[in-house]
C-alpha cells in the first residue's frame, strides 16, 4: 500500500544526523554538532538553532503546542534540556529561528539516553545510560530550576532505552523500557509515584514507541523475536516479526518496523495495527544507519545519519482497495474500509465483491454471508437471482431471512421466503415465524396469500388470527377449509364483528358466510341472534341487509331493529331528519313478515299485528313504496294490508272492490262495504257508481257468493239517482243482467218511473215520429216528384211576383231584387233560414245529454268487455263518442282533445289502478298494448277505406286547389283532395304526446273523418259543421270553406241538402 | 466498567484448530470462516458475571505455529487459565496435546486452570477424534473437558465461563495468591483494600478500558 520509495539526498552540514521529530508541518533534525535543522515541505533543510554544542541526544516536537524540546550535551558531562518556541519557524522555516524559552539543566553527569515529555508540559522524564529515570514536575516553559525525582534507581535494568507518557482519564502513566525490563509507572500523583508489574524483558534504544490505537493506546516494544504491546494492565498482544530491531515508529495507524537484515541493509515492515496486516515490506540498503523516521505531509521519511533519506508515499484509499480486490483480500479490504469510515454503500460494494468472489469460487455458503451484509444497499434481486440459478434454497433462505429481519422485504421476497420454507418442508420454522414475536417481519397479508396458495390453510388461518385479519381468516374458512368446526367459525365471526371493518368483511363474505353457517350448523339461531345484536350497532347495517335476504332468521330481526330505531328517533326528536332511505328496508320487512305470516295465516296473530303496525307507521318514511307494499300484500293475500294500502293511496274503488269481495264471502261485512262507500263518496261521488258496478257485476265462480243485501242495493241506487250520477236507463240495463232480486230494485224502478210521466214521452215520441215521417215523405217528394211553384207574391215585399224571380223548394218565392237585398245567403231561403238555424241549434242541444250517456255507456262496456275491447271502441267511434262538440270553437285543438278523450276512455279501466303494484300494471300491460293496437287499427282502417272511396269518387275538381286561398292552404296537404287525412298517422303518433308536433299540424279532425267513413250512408255532410264562422278556415274567406267541401263540386244540387228546406 | 477480578487466559493449541475463532465468538459473538493466521498473540476481553461478581476476562489468543512458540511461552506465566484446544477433525492436533500440556505446565504457574477443548463439533461428519478420547485425556491429566463449535457457538460461552468459575473457586479456596499479578489474577480497585501495590489511583481504576 505504500508504493513509492524514493531516495533523496538532503544537503546538510558535515555533521551526522542523530535524531529527529515531526508532526506540525515541519521536520526537525538534531545533529551531532548540536544544531537543529528544519526541513520544509520543499525538502530544503535549514538550521534553525544551535542548541547544544556537543551534540543533540534527542529532539521532540510537541503535538499540541509549538514547542520543541531538545536534549543535548552542552559541555562535556553537562547535559541540559532546552525548550524552544517554534512558532515563527512553523510559519516560515526558511527565515526564522527557534527562540529559546527555558533551559533545564540536568543534575547528573551520566549521559542521558532519552526523555519523554507530557503534552501539558508539566511532566518530564529523563532516562540515563545507567538505568536511572528522573521525573521533573513543573512548568517546563518557565525554566525555573525544577527538582527531579528519581523513579528508578541506576543499574537495575540496564540503560533506559525508551520513555513514553500515557494519559488516561484519571491517571497518567509513564512507560519506561530498559535493556532488560519494561516498567510502567503511575505518575498521576506527585507524592506517590509507584511502579507496578512490568515485564522482565526489555528493548533497545529507538525500539519502542507509543501507539495511539483506535481502541486502545499501546506502548510498543520491539525485540528480536516479536513486537510486544503493553497496556496499563500489563502485556497485551504481540506481533511476531523476526529480526534484530533497529527502529520502531508509529504513524497514523501504522507501525514501522525497521529490523537489521544484515550489514548495511534493513528490513522495512509497515504493519497496520488496527487491521493486523502487513501493508508494506521492503529491504533497503544503506551504508549509514537509519536514524530518523518522520511522518509528514502524508509521507514517511527515513533519514540516515548522513542526510540521505527515503520518502514513502501512501497510496490513496481507492488504489489500496483495488490492490486488496486484486489479491482477493476482501476481508482486509473490509477491515480497512471500516477503519476509514466507509459509507454503507461503499461497504456494501465491498461485501458484494467479496460475495461475488466467493460465489465464483464456488463457496456459495460463504458468499451468501457476505451478501447478507449488503442487505439494504444492494438490489436484493441480484443475489436472489444468483441463488435461484444455483438452486441453493438454503442459502437463499438465509439471505431472505436477513432481508426480512432488516424490514425491507417486498411482497415478492416474502413470497419467495415462504415458498422456500414450504419447499424445504420446514414447517417448524414457519410455525416459529408465526409464533415468535421477534419474527414479525412477515407481512401477514402476503404470508397468508402464500400459505393459502401452498395449501397450508392452518398456518394461514393462524397467521390471520394472530394479526387480527379476521376478514382473511374468514375467507380462509370459507374458501379453503370449507368444513370448519363451529367454534372456529363463531369465534372468527365474533371477532370480525368486533373489528371496525366488520361491514366491509361482511359485505364481502356475507353471503358465503351465511351459506357456510347454515351448512355447518343448521340450528344456529343463537348465533344469528348474536350476529344481529352486533350488526345493530354497526352504522352501515342497512347495507348489510341484502346479504341476509335469504336468511330470514337474520333478516327479520335486523330489519326490525333498523325500523324500530327509526321509529324511536322519529318519536323522540321531531326535528330528526328521517332516515329517508329506509323505505325499501321497511318494504322488505313487510315482505318478510308476510312470508312469515303466510306459513300460518290463521293463527299467527302476532305477526299480523306486527304487519299492521308496520303498515301504519312505515309510510312516514318518504321512501316507503306503497306500490311495492301493495304488491306484496296482494301476493300473499293479506287483505288487511291491501285495505290500508288502498286507503292510503286513495284508491277507493279498489278498496271498495276488496270490501265487496270480503262481503260477498262473509255477509256480516256488508255494512262495512257500505260504510266505506259512504265514507269516501263524500269527496268522490263517483264511488257510488263504482259500488253500483260492483254489486251488479255477476260474481265469478262460487255460487255461494252472496248478492248484496237489499237495503244496500237500494241505498246505492238511491244515491245514483239523487246525485244524478247515472242515467236510469243504463242502470236498468245493467240491473237486467244481474241476478239481483227484483225486490231490491223495485223501489228504484218505481222512483224512476215516477220521476217522469212515461206517457208524455210516448206521446211526444209518437208526435215526433209522425213529424219525421212527414218530413221523410216531404223529402221523398222533393227528390222524386216535380214541384210546382205557385207562389204569386214575393215573400219579401208581398208584391206580385214578376220576373226575374227566385223560387225555393220551401215554396217561397222572391223577386230577384228582393232576394238579393234581403237574403243573407244566396242558398238559403231568407224566410226559412232563421227557422232552420233554430232547428239545427235545437238539434245540437238535444244531443248533449245523449253524449253523456254515451260516455258512461262506453266506459261500462269497455270495462266489461274483457276480450273484445276493440269492438267496443270501434263501436264507440261509430257513434261519434269521441267527437267533442264543445270544442268546436277551438277546432285547432279538436283532434287532440278527441284523442285525449279516446285515451282516457281506453286507459280508464287501468288508470283506476294506477299506483297499485307494478305486477298488476304489467298484468294489464298486455291488454293495454292490445288496446292501443286496436285504437290504431280502428282509426286507420276506416281512414284507409275513406281514402279509397275518395279516390273512387269521380269528380275531384281540378280547380280545387286553385280556388283555395294560399293563406289557408296547408302546406303539407296540397296534393291530396282530402288533405286532412294525410296527417292521420301523425296524429295517431302524436297521441303519444307531442304538443308541438300537434300544433304544426293542420287542424285535422280524424274523428270526423273516421266518423264520416263509418257513417257513409248518412247523407250528412261531415264538413257542414265546419261551416260555422268560428272555423279558422272560414274566417278569412268564407268561400274557401264551401270550396273545401268535396261534394260541392259534384253536380249535386244544393237543394238536396236536407237542411236547406 | 469496574470489575471484581480480572482473569487472564491464554488459548493454546495447534495452528488452525480454531483458537482465534473461539475468541472471536466469545468476545464478538460472531464467526469468521476465513481467519488470517495469528502472528504472535492476539488479545481480547469480555466481562462476565460469576456468583454475582463482575469478572473481566482478558484473553491472549496465541499463534499455534511452531515459529511463534517462544513468544507464546512468554505469555504462559501471567495466565490464570488456559484453553487447550484441539480440532476433532484432525487427529494430529489431538496427538500434540501432550506437548502443549508439558509446555504449559512448564512455563505457567502450577495452579493454572487448564480446560481441554475439542473444537469444530459442528463438523460431526468429519470427526476423527471421539469425544470419549477427549474425556479420557482430560481425566488423565486433570483437565476440564468440553467440545465446542466456534461456528455454531455451541459451548463457547460455557468453556470460558466454566474456566472462570474454576478459577473463582480456587480463589475462594485460597489456592491462588491473588496479590501476585504474575498468577494472572488481578483484583479490581474496590476489592483490594489490603493490596499494597494497587493504590486508589492505580491503573485498575481506569474505567475507559473495557475493551482491552
Amino acid at each position: 500500500m505504500i508504493s513509492t520509495l524514493s531516495e533523496t539526498w538532503l544537503a546538510l552540514l558535515d555533521a551526522s544526523v542523530r535524531c529527529g521529530s515531526s508532526g506540525r508541518g515541519c521536520i526537525y533534525l538534531g545533529d551531532s554538532d548540536g544544531a537543529v535543522h528544519a526541513i520544509s515541505r520543499q525538502l530544503t533543510a535549514k538550521m534553525v538553532a544551535e542548541a547544544h554544542i556537543k551534540g543533540i541526544v534527542q529532539i521532540h516536537q510537541c503535538r499540541q503546542s509549538a514547542y520543541l524540546l531538545t536534549l543535548g550535551e552542552d559541555e562535556p558531562a553537562a547535559y541540559s534540556l532546552k525548550v524552544w518556541d517554534a512558532t515563527l519557524v512553523e510559519q516560515d522555516p526558511m527565515r526564522s529561528r527557534l527562540s529559546l524559552k527555558s533551559v533545564i539543566k540536568l543534575s547528573r553527569v551520566k549521559p542521558p539516553t532519552c526523555f519523554a515529555v507530557h503534552e501539558n508540559l508539566t511532566l518530564l522524564a529523563v532516562g540515563y545510560e545507567d538505568g536511572e529515570i528522573q521525573l521533573y514536575r513543573g512548568e517546563l516553559t518557565r525554566g525555573r530550576s525544577i527538582k527531579p525525582k528519581i523513579l528508578q534507581r541506576e543499574g537495575e535494568h540496564g540503560s533506559v532505552t525508551g520513555l513514553a507518557f500515557k494519559t488516561m482519564e484519571k491517571s497518567i502513566l509513564l512507560f519506561s523500557v530498559s535493556k532488560h525490563a519494561v516498567t510502567p509507572f503511575d505518575v498521576t500523583n506527585k507524592d506517590r509515584d509507584v511502579n507496578f508489574q512490568g515485564d522482565k524483558v526489555g528493548g533497545d534504544l529507538n525500539c519502542s514507541c507509543y501507539a495511539e490505537g483506535s481502541s486502545e493506546d499501546h506502548f510498543i516494544v520491539g525485540r528480536s523475536d516479536a513486537v510486544y504491546c503493553y497496556t496499563h494492565e500489563g502485556r497485551g498482544p504481540c506481533y511476531g516479526f523476526d529480526g534484530e530491531k533497529h527502529l520502531l515508529y508509529y504513524f497514523r495507524g501504522y507501525l514501522l518496523i525497521i529490523a537489521l537484515a544484515s550489514v548495511e541493509s534493513y528490513h522495512l515492515t509497515i504493519f497496520d495495527c488496527a487491521n493486523k496486516f502487513v501493508a508494506f515490506q521492503s529491504t533497503i540498503h544503506s551504508s549509514e544507519p537509519i536514524k530518523v523516521a518522520a511522518s509528514e505531509w502524508g509521507c514517511l521519511f527515513l533519514l540516515t545519519s548522513d542526510g540521505s533519506f527515503w520518502q514513502l508515499k501512501e497510496r490513496d484509499l481507492q488504489t489500496k482497495m483495488t490492490v486488496f480486490y486484486k489479491k482477493n483480500h476482501y476481508d482486509l479490504a473490509i477491515k480497512v474500509a471500516k477503519c476509514n469510515n466507509f459509507d454503507p454503500e461503499g461497504m456494501a460494494d465491498i461485501y458484494r465483491q467479496y460475495g461475488d468472489h466467493l460465489y465464483n469460487k464456488g463457496d456459495l455458503d460463504g458468499a451468501i454471508r457476505q451478501y447478507c451484509k449488503t442487505v439494504g444497499k444492494l438490489e436484493a434481486s441480484y443475489v436472489v437471482r444468483k441463488y435461484m440459478d444455483a438452486s441453493r434454497v438454503l442459502n437463499l433462505l438465509e439471505y431472505l431471512e436477513v432481508i426480512h429481519k432488516s424490514g425491507i422485504a417486498t411482497q415478492d421476497m416474502t413470497t419467495l421466503l415462504l415458498n422456500c420454507l414450504t419447499k424445504l418442508k420446514q414447517n417448524e420454522k414457519i410455525e416459529h415465524y408465526m409464533k415468535d414475536p421477534s419474527c414479525n417481519f412477515l407481512d401477514p397479508e402476503t404470508a397468508i396469500k402464500v400459505f393459502r396458495k401452498g395449501g397450508m390453510y392452518k398456518q394461514a388461518y393462524q397467521l390471520a388470527n394472530k394479526h387480527e385479519l379476521y376478514g382473511c381468516a374468514l375467507q380462509i374458512l370459507i374458501d379453503d377449509v370449507r368444513d370448519p368446526c363451529k367454534e372456529d367459525l363463531y369465534n372468527i365471526l365474533e371477532k370480525v364483528l368486533q373489528t371496525d371493518k366488520a361491514e366491509e368483511i361482511l359485505r364481502k363474505y356475507g353471503s358465503s358466510l351465511v351459506q357456510l353457517v347454515s351448512q355447518v350448523d343448521p340450528k344456529s339461531t343463537e348465533t344469528w341472534r348474536k350476529v344481529v345484536a352486533l350488526l345493530s350497532l354497526s352504522p352501515s347495517k342497512r347495507e348489510l341487509v341484502e346479504l341476509f335476504i335469504s336468511k330470514k332468521e337474520v333478516l327479520v330481526p335486523l330489519l326490525e331493529d333498523i325500523c324500530q330505531a327509526c321509529q324511536y328517533w322519529w318519536n323522540e326528536f321531531s326535528d330528526y331528519d328521517f332516515e329517508s332511505s329506509d323505505g325499501p328496508l321497511m318494504n322488505l320487512l313487510l315482505e318478510a313478515y308476510l312470508d312469515q305470516w303466510t306459513k300460518n295465516k290463521d293463527t299467527d296473530v302476532a305477526t299480523k299485528e306486527k304487519l299492521l303496525a308496520l303498515l301504519t307507521k312505515a309510510p312516514d318514511c318518504p321512501s316507503w313504496d306503497w306500490a311495492r307494499a301493495l304488491f306484496a300484500c296482494k301476493m300473499f293475500g293479506f287483505s288487511s294490508g291491501e285495505i290500508i294500502a288502498f286507503e292510503k293511496l286513495g284508491l277507493h274503488n279498489d278498496l271498495l272492490a276488496i270490501r265487496y269481495a270480503e262481503a260477498s264471502s262473509n255477509p256480516s261485512l256488508w255494512p262495512k262495504f257500505f260504510e266505506t262507500c259512504q265514507k269516501y263518496a263524500e269527496t268522490k261521488p263517483s264511488l257510488w257508481k263504482d259500488a253500483f258496478y260492483l254489486i251488479t257485476t255477476p260474481p265469478e265462480g262460487s255460487y255461494a257468493a252472496q248478492y248484496c243485501p237489499q237495503h244496500i242495493v237500494e241505498e246505492i241506487l238511491e244515491r245514483l239517482l239523487t246525485q244524478n250520477l247515472m242515467e236510469p236507463l243504463p242502470i236498468i240495463d245493467r240491473l237486467c243482467k244481474t241476478r239481483l232480486k227484483l225486490g231490491s230494485v223495485r223501489q228504484f224502478l218505481s222512483k224512476v218511473l215516477d220521476r217522469k210521466g212515461i206517457e208524455d214521452y210516448e206521446e211526444e215520441s209518437r208526435k215526433l215520429q209522425a213529424e219525421t215521417t212527414n218530413i221523410r215523405q216531404h223529402i221523398e217528394t222533393l227528390r222524386t216528384k216535380p214541384l210546382v211553384f205557385q207562389g204569386t207574391r214575393c215573400n219579401a215585399c208581398s208584391q206580385k211576383l214578376d220576373f226575374p224571380s227566385v223560387h225555393f223548394l220551401c215554396q217561397h218565392s222572391f223577386h230577384q231584387q228582393c232576394f238579393d237585398s234581403f237574403a243573407a245567403n244566396e242558398r238559403d231561403c231568407p224566410v226559412c233560414w232563421q227557422k232552420n238555424r233554430d232547428l239545427l241549434e235545437a238539434d245540437r242541444a238535444d244531443k248533449k245529454p245523449t253524449k253523456a250517456a254515451f260516455d258512461a255507456d262506453f266506459a261500462v262496456k269497455l270495462s266489461n268487455s274483457k276480450s273484445n275491447s276493440f269492438a267496443v271502441i270501434a263501436d264507440a267511434f261509430g257513434k261519434g263518442i269521441f267527437r267533442d262538440e264543445d270544442q268546436r270553437p277551438r277546432e285547432i285543438l279538436g283532434p287532440k282533445r278527441s284523442i285525449e278523450k279516446l285515451r282516457l276512455a281506453v286507459a280508464q279501466p287501468f288508470d283506476s289502478r294506477e299506483g297499485t303494484s307494478e305486477a298488476r300494471l304489467r298484468l294489464h300491460e298486455g291488454s293495454l298494448s292490445y288496446a292501443e293496437k286496436s285504437i290504431s287499427t280502428s282509426s286507420q282502417a276506416p281512414i284507409e277505406s275513406l281514402l279509397e272511396t275518395m279516390k273512387k269518387s269521380p269528380a275531384v275538381p281540378s280547380g280545387f286547389e286553385g280556388r283555395r286561398s294560399p293563406l289557408t292552404q296547408p302546406k303539407a296537404a296540397t296534393k291530396l283532395p282530402f288533405p286532412r287525412v294525410q296527417s292521420t298517422s301523425a296524429s295517431v303518433t302524436s297521441r303519444q304526446e307531442s304538443p308541438q308536433l300537434q300544433k304544426r299540424k293542420p287542424p285535422v279532425s280524424i274523428i270526423a273523418a273516421v266518423q264520416q267513413s263509418v257513417k257513409q250512408s248518412e247523407p250528412k255532410n261531415p264538413f257542414e259543421e265546419d261551416g260555422d264562422t268560428s272555423n279558422p278556415f272560414l274566417e278569412p274567406e268564407p268561400e274557401a270553406a264551401t270550396s273545401k267541401n268535396p261534394f260541392e263540386e259534384d253536380d249535386y244540387d244544393s237543394s238536396l241538402n236536407p237542411f236547406a228546406e | 466498567m469496574s470489575y471484581a477480578y480480572l482473569f487472564k487466559y491464554i488459548i493454546i493449541g495447534d495452528t488452525g484448530v480454531g483458537k482465534s475463532c473461539l475468541l472471536l465468538q466469545f468476545t464478538d459473538k460472531r464467526f469468521q470462516p476465513v481467519h488470517d493466521l495469528t502472528i504472535g498473540v492476539e488479545f481480547g476481553a469480555r466481562m462476565i458475571t460469576i456468583d454475582g461478581k463482575q469478572i473481566k476476562l482478558q484473553i491472549w489468543d496465541t499463534a499455534g505455529q511452531e515459529a511463534f512458540r517462544s513468544i507464546t511461552r512468554s505469555y504462559y506465566r501471567g495466565a490464570a487459565g488456559a484453553l487447550l484446544v484441539y480440532d476433532i477433525t484432525r487427529r494430529d492436533t489431538f496427538n500434540h496435546l501432550t506437548t502443549w500440556l508439558e509446555d504449559a505446565r512448564q512455563h505457567s504457574n502450577s495452579n493454572m486452570v487448564i480446560m481441554l477443548i475439542g473444537n469444530k463439533s459442528d463438523l460431526e461428519s468429519r470427526r476423527e477424534v471421539k469425544k470419549e478420547e477427549g474425556e479420557v485425556f482430560a481425566r488423565e491429566h486433570g483437565l476440564i473437558f468440553m467440545e465446542t463449535s466456534a461456528k455454531t457457538a455451541a459451548n463457547v460461552e460455557e468453556a470460558f465461563i466454566n474456566t472462570a468459575k474454576e478459577i473463582y473457586e480456587k480463589i475462594q479456596e485460597g489456592v491462588f495468591d491473588i496479590n501476585n499479578e504474575a498468577n494472572g489474577i488481578k483484583i479490581g480497585p474496590q476489592h483490594s483494600p489490603t493490596s499494597p501495590s494497587s493504590p486508589s489511583g492505580g491503573p485498575g481504576s481506569s474505567p475507559g478500558s473495557g475493551c482491552c
